[in-house]
């Protein structure tokens, strides 16, 4: 299969969007050769490639992650990734809140600032 | 192949963004496979949709090469959605009309729905020939503004010039009228000859019926955009959702009629 030059993020920036569009389709097209390709030629002689990826990560010397250990991984993502986007909000509005009563009781504070400083 | 309709009009706030997204939601609703697509710099349709943006994955990222679509397409529960991108509004200089005027058609030809609803950016711009290309249908939205009427004609001759050139096939469906004022549940005598006169006008340049459903003015859509909800998940009940409703059945109805497609 003939090679696909993969190019930079510089060298992307310098292409028009026609021809970054193009690229992508070739590169796409490309990308799921390889992976037929691979699977094909894998299917003479190995496994499946479900066993395929496990032996090769048994080879890079990591373990296969067990179901529930991954479904647990992926909880503690999503609850970690929603607490600190309900924190985020919760600054945001109560920030919004303060800045609104700011303003709309701006001359009394002042006044209150006044009479302490 | 998707049936791909832009709902279209020049002149901003008239309810192009809401009709989009009535339509999006009721016909996802009805079980059909839709992709809303935010040309708008003012990222209106996004905005109104409860989803998350990835400001580097949007409209935009998508055109220019950087991204496939379907990193940018974000699913909601009744429809999916490719986000707008304020820096659209530089279209016509970050894009060029010989060499991208097609590119959001081929895009969408590799995408696998069954409307596609594209929301047009208002003023004139490359993201206009871009969505008259990629169309097969485009709904022309007005109100009672005489603004409503501007850019029309030009819209029409836009989509000629490109029909001849063979890059398009996009015809137009017909015009609706929005934002109806009533009174005591009819059409208010003060608007009822200017809304008739404006879709004969439109009629007469787009050459395509006027949509006999017309969607009447309500707070409920105001209120609606705000919590990112569809009218019709906010409060089915209302004029506004009860026409929308009917002109949903009425596109579909028309577009079978045209060309024996059942969506």
């Amino acid at each position: 299969m003939e090679d696909f030059k993969i190019l930079t993020e510089e060298e992307l920036a310098a292409l028009t969007s026609s021809q970054r569009r193009d690229y992508l389709k070739k590169k796409k097209e490309y990308d799921n050769k390889a992976l037929v390709h691979g699977t094909l030629a894998e299917s003479n002689d190995d496994p499946a490639p479900v066993h395929k990826v496990v032996s090769e990560r048994k080879q890079a010397g990591r373990k296969p992650i067990p179901p529930d250990q991954k479904k647990q991984q992926i909880h503690l993502t999503v609850e970690a990734s929603t607490k600190r986007a309900l924190e985020e909000f919760a600054k945001r509005d109560y920030a919004r809140l303060l800045s609104r009563y700011i303003d709309n009781n701006l001359e009394t504070i002042m006044d209150a600032m006044k009479r302490i400083y | 192949m998707a049936i791909v309709i832009t709902i279209a009009n020049q002149k901003g706030g008239v309810g192009k963004t809401t009709t989009c997204r009535e339509l999006a939601y009721i016909w996802g609703k009805q079980g059909k496979k839709v992709l809303a697509v935010d040309t708008d710099p003012q990222k209106g349709l996004t905005l109104r949709s409860p989803v998350e943006e990835d400001k580097k994955k949007t409209l935009k990222a998508v055109l220019e090469g950087y991204i496939d679509p379907e990193e940018a397409i974000i699913k909601t529960k009744y429809y999916d959605l490719i986000p707008g991108d304020k820096r659209l509004k530089n279209s016509s200089s970050d894009f060029s009309i010989s060499e991208d005027k097609a590119a959001l058609k081929d895009i969408l030809s590799g995408l696998n729905y069954d409307i596609v609803l594209i929301d047009a950016a208002p003023g004139d711009s490359i993201l206009y020939d871009m969505s008259y290309i990629a169309s097969d249908y485009i709904i022309v939205v007005a109100d009672s503004s005489p603004e409503a009427l501007s850019g029309i004609a030009e819209m029409y001759n836009s989509v000629e010039r490109y029909r001849k050139e063979g890059l398009t096939h996009a015809s137009f469906l017909g015009s609706l009228m929005c934002r109806v004022k009533m009174a005591f549940g009819h059409p208010s005598n003060l608007y009822i000859d200017r809304y008739n006169e404006l879709s004969s006008l439109i009629k007469d340049t787009i050459k395509a019926e006027p949509f006999e459903t017309y969607i009447r003015d309500t707070d409920n859509c105001g209120t609606a955009n705000g919590y990112k909800m569809a009218v019709n998940e906010y409060n089915k009940d209302c004029c506004a959702a009860l026409d929308y409703m009917k002109l949903a059945d009425e596109i579909l109805k028309r577009i079978h009629d045209i060309s024996g497609k059942e969506v």
